[in-house]
């Protein structure tokens, strides 16, 4: 059983693929090529749903304040008051 | 491989490809850090991936695609010629892969191909990838804060892997049409990366509109800024080192010229990408020059903003890079502040009439001064030999004017602008107003915002059970 190279014990100037599989390679540009469309709908049904529930989310007008004061802030210490102000003294 | 001197030719050219690439790779991460020093703290994740998932996407597809679109479509196609075969450049070819050069079991190839490009094929592509990654990355700057990361990566891979290579095939190989038409000459790719990435980037802002606040009621523009200036200049520090990876991965080390020049003998040099010969001194020089000729006047010109001066520096490199295999050195560094004050002022004026947000200025700095570069090389290297084909046409400057409107316009921005249209209408483009309000760090990283508020309660309240805190 070989899966392709099976010595280096030959005359090297014949050794052409050196990966397993050769004669496969059509089949491997089908499927990456559909892995990579693949990917760009996963990862856009992913994005769609976080924003759709954020948007909801921040619709709340005093969520959104609230939300646009943490993100603002500069520091951790900013970050935390604003998140939440009973830890800020 | 038997003779011992084609041995090494083939190797050493192996290898200094692979050395530019890792000198590219710098690029990218000068980008990132730029792109995330020059964002707001709201939005420092979000960009940092938005410019980091390029490198598969764009390498992925340039495997699948656009190795192939470089060597089948130097003439168009159909404009001198029809597609051409390149049997070692698609994604199923035993040459996409390891491979010992010895007999083709493709039909497709001859023992010519396998000899030579199994050997040099992987970094070859590597060095044109590295410059996909590059032009995709341009873009991603100026888009920074309000893409959605979907759309970003749409016409990432749209620049990255299709239209800057069917530029490459025109305008940056020793055959393509441009070349031979028009004496397109663009040795270190003004128009070929940055007038296009610069042309794309103005495409898709458009479409995109500025960041909420940045302009006021009357449209005089804010000043949004960096979160991390230190990042910023580190990046743009990081971008001139690889810089030198680019510049050298635009030459082929070792070439004879000398059957092409006519010669009865061999002339081994440095070439161009059009096999016209070079030497990596000339480059070196006039890359030091024209990167100091931008400091210089974007120093002066910005009065001493940082932000400016640095970026300006790669403006004075990009500007002279059409010629800067044969100018002199102060020619290269005078182009390269000339450049400099066409790209600061467009900037600002096209900011102003038009309300464009350009966030890191990449329009300005790859597009306007590209533009430019590639213009300037035409009445400054006016009659030179575009080839060392006597048949085709010398550089001139409406040869030259030419080229660098295919170079931003036509590949450049309207590409952009109708696939920015599109995801537009789609509403895929822009991220929903209430999460940029908030910030997209708050919107993908809230959880751990939530997190770190809440193990610091946790650390409170433990703390006041020991007694250690009132």
């Amino acid at each position: 059983m070989s899966t392709g190279l099976e010595t280096w014990n030959t005359n090297l100037l014949d050794i052409g693929p050196l990966y397993p599989f050769v004669g496969t390679e059509m089949l491997l540009t089908i499927i990456g090529i559909a892995s990579w469309i693949i990917w760009h709908l996963i990862q856009l049904r992913m994005e769609s749903k976080i924003y759709a529930e954020e948007d909801a989310l921040l619709s709340d007008p005093a969520k959104l304040k609230a939300a646009m004061d943490m993100s603002n802030a500069e520091t951790l210490a900013e970050t935390l008051k604003a998140h939440a102000p009973k830890l800020g003294g | 491989m038997e003779d011992q001197l084609e041995s090494l030719t083939i190797i050493f050219t192996e290898t200094y490809y692979w050395i530019t690439v890792v000198f590219m790779f710098l690029i990218h991460v000068g980008f990132c850090m730029y792109e995330v020093g020059a964002s707001r703290r709201k939005n420092m994740m979000h960009t940092l991936m938005k410019n980091t998932m390029v490198i598969p996407l764009v390498t992925v597809t340039f495997f699948y695609f656009g190795w192939w679109i470089y060597f089948g479509w130097p003439n168009g196609p159909g404009i001198t010629g029809g597609v051409l075969d390149a049997p070692w450049a698609t994604p199923w070819s035993e040459l996409m892969g390891a491979h010992m050069g010895g007999a083709p079991v493709s039909d497709t190839l001859t023992a010519d191909d396998t000899m030579g490009w199994a050997r040099i094929n992987g970094v070859f592509w590597a060095a044109f990838l590295l410059f996909s990654w590059t032009a995709a990355s341009i873009v991603s700057g100026a888009a920074i804060e309000r893409i959605r990361s979907f759309a970003f990566w749409i016409l990432a891979v749209l620049i990255g892997s299709f239209t800057w290579i069917i530029d490459a095939a025109w305008g940056w190989s020793p055959d393509g049409w441009m070349v031979q038409l028009l004496g397109y000459h663009d040795a270190y790719a003004s128009g070929v990366i940055h007038a296009i990435a610069g042309g794309f980037a103005l495409g898709v802002l458009i479409h995109l509109g500025p960041r909420i606040g940045k302009f006021k009621a009357d449209g005089t523009p804010r000043n949004i800024v960096p979160h991390n200036p230190w990042l910023v200049t580190i990046g743009l520090f990081l971008i001139y080192t690889g810089f030198w990876g680019f510049y050298v991965a635009c030459n082929i080390p070792i070439f004879d010229v000398g059957p092409a020049a006519g010669m009865d003998k061999a002339f081994f040099t440095t070439t161009t990408i059009y096999l016209t010969p070079t030497t990596t001194s000339a480059i070196t020089f006039n890359f030091l020059m024209s990167l100091s000729g931008g400091l210089l006047m974007g120093y002066v010109i910005s009065k001493g903003d940082a932000f400016w001066t640095y970026s300006s520096g790669l403006a004075g490199v990009i500007a002279a890079s059409a010629g800067n295999d044969l100018y002199h050195p102060i020619q290269a560094m005078i182009i390269g502040a000339i450049g400099v004050v066409f790209a600061y002022k467009m900037h600002h004026w096209v900011e102003r009439r038009f309300k464009i947000d350009d966030a890191v200025g990449a329009v300005a700095v790859h597009g306007y001064a590209g533009w430019l570069g590639v213009v300037i090389a035409g009445f400054v290297l006016w009659g030179y030999p575009s080839s060392m084909n006597a048949d085709y046409a010398p550089i001139t400057p409406w040869g030259q004017f030419i080229g660098a409107w295919i170079m931003f316009g036509v590949l450049g921005f309207l590409p952009a602008w109708i696939a920015a249209g599109i995801l537009k209408k789609m509403n895929l483009l822009r991220i929903p107003e209430r999460v940029e309000l908030a910030g997209l760090d708050l919107s993908e990283y809230h959880g751990r915002y939530l997190d770190k508020a809440d193990i610091f309660e946790a650390e409170v309240e433990e703390a006041r059970a020991r007694s250690l805190i009132s």
